[in-house]
């Protein structure tokens, strides 16, 4: 199809005029789905005896800085103003950078209280505190600047229907697996 | 709302791992980037022979433009 002849990381660059911050956002929601689904894998696979000591090591995701100035004259803006810029919607890029880094530090600290815990299949109720408030892409806010949806709001500040699925899908589909590993573990206890 | 979830959390992971992320500030980050170009603190002849082969090139350069320009 010509309109989806370019790979999600061109087309995102291109619509944000930003190649650092499409690129950032796409390979953390990328890297945060695929440890997320090895660390799934092996907490299934742990269950049956007891939590292993390498799940930090292993699956750990890097957590971005979204706030962080640059120091070099190209990058002196944070990529939390770089997103609102592009997209024109503070709200908006606020929510989208405030949920990747949510779901970053609790897949992160999920790992490190699986660390803290090998040897056993206790710490009941401890993971309950990393749960994510998921991104409900489809409700309408009731808020001036929020009014429309998350997903409407970002096809238009995109420009690009599809795109924007792909992004707010896999962005709640990498929330919603933080979440369902924690149903997982929590099971176990 | 979600900031605050955010500290909260990684405080939490903090505590659990026994690890503070420390972060260098900028000035410090900058000094050590400046401390690694001129790890010795001296000039020697080479820099000195490339930095005034550049200022001739920049001069013959400048010459040129002004042939053009008349």
């Amino acid at each position: 199809m010509a309109q989806h002849k370019a790979s999600d990381n061109r087309s995102l660059r291109s619509a944000l005029k930003h190649k650092r911050a499409a690129d950032t956002l796409l390979n953390d929601i990328s890297e945060l789905e695929t440890n997320v689904a090895g660390a799934a894998a092996k907490v299934a696979a742990d269950t049956n005896t007891t939590w292993d000591t390498d799940y930090v090591a292993t699956w750990a995701v890097a957590e971005t800085e979204w706030d962080e100035t640059g120091t070099d004259a190209q990058h002196k803006a944070s990529l939390r103003r770089v997103m609102r810029s592009a997209l024109s919607h503070k709200k908006l890029a606020d929510e989208m950078v405030d949920a990747m880094e949510e779901a970053q530090v609790s897949m992160n600290a999920v790992l490190a209280q699986m660390d803290a815990d090998a040897g056993t299949l206790s710490a009941d109720g401890v993971y309950e505190a990393y749960r994510i408030a998921s991104i409900d892409p489809d409700a309408e806010g009731d808020e001036a600047q929020h009014k429309a949806s998350f997903r409407q709001s970002l096809r238009k500040a995109l420009a690009h229907k599809n795109l924007a699925d792909r992004i707010i899908d896999n962005m709640v589909a990498a929330q919603d697996a933080v979440n369902a590993m924690i149903d997982a573990i929590q099971a176990a206890n | 709302m979600r900031r605050q979830e955010i500290d909260r959390k990684r405080e939490l992971r903090d505590a659990i791992s026994g690890r503070k992320k420390e972060k260098a500030p900028k000035k410090e980050k900058q000094k050590e980037i400046d401390a690694d170009l001129n790890d010795d603190g001296v000039v020697d002849e080479e820099d000195l022979n490339l930095a005034r082969e550049a200022v001739e090139a920049a001069k013959k350069a400048k010459k040129i433009v002004k042939r053009k320009g008349e």
